[in-house]
């Protein structure tokens, strides 16, 4: 399992990871933000790279938009499956 | 002492200090705590934006002109609401003076979430002071800071505060004594790109590194909640009875309040009336300003308990979680999940609403919140609704336990939302197509709302609402008063007074147009005011139904029992139909082309709005005059 990044957006309920990476080009359709925007409004909000996040919520129809615990609880944050492709994240494994 | 104030010793200093923070980190509450009741609300001339002012004394005697900025997460602009924020900081407007002294707050309970945007505004060269909120939450979490070393690796003063407790609200005005103009560097900001944000994260982190003797605990009261609110079947259901709540409540207990009201003005018009029956001034004032301003003032109750339920959830930090819920189903016509809150507030007036709709990035998406607002029902409209409701619709009892009067209610709020709904589809289908953009929701941690900030919140909807019964409906009611009485009726006129008046010809004249909606000349009297304000409308009935004298004794009665014999059923449907969906309110109207800055969004928000009134109530006054001939 070790050194295996998938993506935020396959991570269950109640599951914890840790973000490796937010890259843009995995976006698997085009949004009409510049290029760039997407990956630093992540950032602005707290989603960055060493960041551990933990699944909460998801919303009810296609289990969209899903709410993530940042830092054991620092802040809670609210993001749609869409974007979530583009966070790479390594799985810790729940004890 | 300061040398720098030689040239005007004998005036007092005089600072202008910008409130900056995060969304969710109490800035409202410090700054009401800061400047109490000293508070202006007012709009930057020729850009879209209220500025909100506050002033304060410091114990030095420096006069502090505080402005409070919207909630942003950097300096960067990509809401209007944002941009705000930086053109204040940069002073891009240019007719006022420069900000001295930037006020940042910082969540204590939240740093690394706060600090970037520190970072970002130490690098204005503006001298920055940093109120560290919320420091009695953060110490019952466990949270421990070393304050010193904070403000020695931020390079600025850190004062703790708990803004709603009003503590460290003293050291924090007075630390603005500090200020002096040497301490401003030239400017060195840029906008940040993906890099500069990871490499400011970084700096954040090795501050908190440094600083954090403690690390607390996570709310656990907010998780817990959250298991409730968010749930995905349950948390629906908590938010539409949330909102069924808040209707019953502005139906049931408000017209409590109201009652008293409608009771003073009744008696105020019948003892004014009664001094003597001849006078044309008495005429006015009775007939014209206390009846007119009265029959609008009355629905302050409701208004009041609509903006009470959506501070409490704003406060309460649930809007976040509506936004969130709503996201997915309002992505189904194409709305941004944060629409949701604009589109809410626009129950109460659709001009907040609009105004709201700043918080949403991305243009195509506010345009399309803005143009669908008004057909959300405001309280504007429910003086027209309920006057016509008790007209016609019986209060019987049906399913057992509901009201069909109320029932009725329902239905025409359900149609606003339904419509426009349908509505942001087909804009957002043929006129903006485009990808939905990203959604970024911060949900911030329930907090228990706060008796003293709810109250402040809560006295600036009711005096703009008071203030508008005092300037633009009394004006429009003694121009609708004098419209209605003059010119006078010949010596043995037969018909009453008010239908040789100028409103009656004018009434008439346009009468035809809407006759196939089966308006008659009364309804059309009171449309045209009505386009001041939607609620004048009732008014305005009232003064033409006072002045045609169907009979002394049928005006004492209430006007909905006048009415009752006035109109046919038809009539009365379609006139609530029209007004669920008319353009009946200019000021909405210049609002959508103050914040949309072009006169093309206004215009078309008539148009869709007048097309979609004409043809829905004449398919019900149609169906009706079927149903019920």
């Amino acid at each position: 399992m070790e050194n295996k990044l998938i993506s935020l957006s396959r991570l269950g309920k109640g599951k914890c990871a840790t973000i490796e990476k937010i890259d843009e080009a995995l976006l698997p359709h085009d949004v009409e933000l510049e290029c760039g925007e997407l990956e630093r409004r992540l950032l602005e909000i707290g989603i960055i790279e060493g960041v551990k996040v933990t699944v909460m919520h998801f919303g009810l129809i296609n289990r969209d938009p899903i709410a993530l615990q940042l830092n054991n609880g620092e802040i809670m944050v609210a993001i749609r499956r869409n974007e979530a492709e583009i966070i790479l994240v390594k799985p810790i494994e729940n004890l | 002492m300061d040398i720098s104030i030689n040239t005007d010793s004998v005036t007092e200093k005089q600072l202008r200090v910008a409130l900056v923070g995060k969304p969710n980190c109490g800035k409202t509450a410090l700054f009401n705590a800061l400047t109490g009741s000293r508070q202006k609300v007012a709009n930057y001339s020729g850009v879209t934006v209220e500025k909100k002012h506050g002033y304060f004394k410091t114990s030095q005697g420096t006069l502090v002109t505080l402005v409070d900025l919207p909630g942003t997460y950097s300096l960067r602009s990509r809401s209007p609401d944002e941009k705000v924020t930086r053109d204040v900081v940069f002073n891009q407007f240019n007719q006022e003076k420069p900000i001295d002294l930037i006020m940042a707050v910082v969540d204590a309970t939240n740093l690394s979430g706060c600090l970037r945007l520190v970072l970002e505004l130490k690098q204005t060269g503006i001298p920055v002071v940093i109120a560290l909120n919320m420091i009695d939450l953060a110490k019952i979490r466990g949270f421990e800071y070393d304050l010193e070393e904070l403000s020695r690796q931020l390079g600025c003063a850190i004062i703790p505060t708990c803004a709603i407790k009003k503590r460290g609200i003293h050291e924090l005005a007075n630390e603005i004594d500090h200020y002096h103009d040497s301490l401003v560097t030239p400017n060195q900001w840029r906008e940040p790109d993906r890099e500069m944000v990871r490499e400011y994260h970084r700096q954040v982190h090795n501050i908190i590194r440094a600083v954090e003797k403690r690390k607390g605990m996570p709310s656990l009261w907010s998780a817990k909640l959250d298991k409730l609110f968010l749930h995905p079947i349950l948390g629906l259901v908590i938010l539409l009875a949330i909102l069924f709540g808040m209707f019953q409540a502005v139906f049931t207990w408000a017209t409590i309040p109201q009652g008293w009201l409608q009771g003073i003005f009744d008696s105020a018009q019948t003892y004014i009336a009664g001094l003597n029956p001849n006078s044309f001034v008495v005429s006015l004032l009775a007939n014209g300003i206390i009846a007119g301003v009265g029959s609008v003032v009355v629905f302050l109750p409701q208004i009041l308990t609509i903006s009470l339920f959506i501070i409490l959830l704003e406060d309460t930090g649930y809007m976040a979680r509506a936004a969130f819920l709503m996201d997915k189903l309002m992505g189904g016509v194409g709305l941004h999940g944060r629409a949701f809150i604009p589109l809410l507030s626009s129950f109460a007036c659709a001009i907040p609403g609009i105004m709201a709709t700043r918080t949403i990035e991305n243009r195509k998406d506010r345009l399309v919140t803005i143009l669908i607002s008004p057909l959300m029902t405001c309280s504007a409209r429910l003086p027209v609704y309920t006057l016509l409701i008790s007209a016609f619709i019986p209060a019987k009892t049906v399913w057992g336990f509901a009201n069909l009067q109320g029932l009725v209610m329902f239905a025409l709020f359900a149609a606003g939302i339904i419509f426009g709904l349908v509505m942001a589809f087909i804009f957002k289908t043929f006129f903006f197509k485009g990808d939905r953009q990203p959604l970024m929701l911060e949900l911030p941690s329930y907090k228990a709302p706060n008796l003293y900030n709810v109250v402040m919140e809560l006295i600036k909807p009711a005096k703009s609402f008071l203030r508008r019964a005092g300037t633009i409906i009394l004006w429009v009611m003694i121009v609708i008063w004098f419209l209605s009485s003059f010119p006078l009726p010949p010596a043995h006129a037969t018909e009453p007074a008010i239908d040789y008046s100028i409103a009656g010809i004018v009434g008439k004249f346009l009468e035809p147009l809407f006759k196939p909606i089966g308006f008659n000349w009364q309804i059309v009297v009171a449309l045209i005011p009505g386009m001041a304000a939607r609620e004048v409308a009732v008014s305005v009935l009232a003064t033409i139904f006072a002045l045609s004298g169907v009979s002394d004794d049928a005006v004492r009665e209430s006007l909905s029992t006048v009415l009752q014999h006035a109109w046919a059923l038809p009539t009365a449907l379609s006139l609530i139909t029209w007004y669920v969906f008319a353009p009946q309110c200019i000021s909405t109207l210049a609002v959508a082309k103050r914040e949309t800055n072009s006169w093309q969004w206004p215009v078309i928000m008539f148009i869709y709005q007048m097309i979609l009134a004409y043809l829905m109530s004449w398919i019900v006054f149609s169906i009706a005059g079927h149903l019920f001939r």
